[in-house]
């Protein structure tokens, strides 16, 4: 049998994370560890994402700086906007 | 920007590092990425703006949305864009035909986003919620709506990508044109994925 790649490996850890956050918003009330957890989840998705499905790893450092940026900054106002 | 073996030897295997960057897809490709997500930005930052000028209004709307219909689309954006991902792997070890069926399984993950989608935005109208009900549906039915054409495009892009597949456009290393729809498809992976707990878990 064939092993997994890396790429179904990432897969699998993103639809974990992504059931992980739907049993937190059908359960949970919205609290500020809720937003935080979220948000934390949510970056770690996208720098998964940008990493080794858009492979940006290999890219210029000066791109992939812009798309940690932008995937670390909005995010990080969802826990900025939980606790004002 | 065209590889040359050992670099489409190197992404094909993961692990390798590349001695020099390499951009995945064309410049023009990467600059339409960076403005559409800018666009995406102005509208995350103005109905993170918004939710806190009308948080009852926002608890409201929300409460008629279903986390397990976000969550649906969230596994179907992100199983099409590790299908694309896989195909791209597939095509630069020159299996074509597996390539192709890639796309098309990325083609169906993204027709049941539009199906559920659809089934959210004809719920609400039934309920009675429309684009002009309040700010807060205004704002839904715009960004879901804008986003849900980005689909669109993405799957008239991935569907063009099979077609040349097929007919065995990617050959001898230029793969620039396969690579930027394969990352305008992940662009439109990534604006999903901050979406949905925008939308339908915090609240």
């Amino acid at each position: 049998m064939k092993s997994l790649g890396k790429i179904e490996f990432y897969w699998g850890a993103l639809i974990a994370i992504t059931l992980f956050n739907t049993f937190l918003g059908e359960q949970f009330e919205s609290s500020a560890l809720v937003s935080v957890l979220v948000a934390l989840t949510v970056m770690y998705k996208g720098l998964m994402v940008i990493d080794h499905f858009m492979e940006l790893r290999h890219a210029h450092k000066y791109l992939r700086l812009m798309m940690r940026f932008y995937l670390i900054f909005f995010p990080s106002l969802i826990i900025l906007t939980a606790f004002f | 920007m065209e590889l040359d073996n050992e670099a489409a030897l190197a992404l094909a295997n993961t692990n390798t590092p590349l001695s020099k960057p390499h951009l995945p897809g064309d410049l023009a490709m990467w600059f339409f990425i960076l403005a559409e997500l800018t666009v995406f930005a102005i509208f995350f930052i103005g109905f993170a703006i918004t939710r806190q000028l009308y948080p009852d209004m926002f608890q409201q709307g929300q409460s008629y949305l279903h986390p397990a219909a976000g969550g649906i689309n969230t596994f179907a954006l992100i199983s099409s864009s590790c299908f694309v991902a896989l195909s791209l792997n597939a095509i630069r070890q020159s299996r074509h035909t597996y390539a192709a069926i890639l796309l098309a399984a990325a083609l169906l993950m993204a027709s049941v986003y539009l199906a559920v989608k659809t089934w959210e935005y004809n719920q609400l109208l039934d309920l009675g919620y429309g684009l002009s009900s309040n700010t807060y549906f205004t704002l839904y039915f715009f960004i879901t709506g804008f986003h849900f054409l980005h689909v669109i495009l993405g799957m008239i892009i991935l569907g063009f990508m099979a077609f040349r597949t097929i007919n065995g456009a990617y050959q001898g290393g230029n793969l620039s044109g396969f690579e930027s729809g394969a990352c305008y498809w992940h662009m439109v992976d990534l604006v999903w994925i901050i979406l949905f707990p925008l939308l339908y878990v915090i609240d």
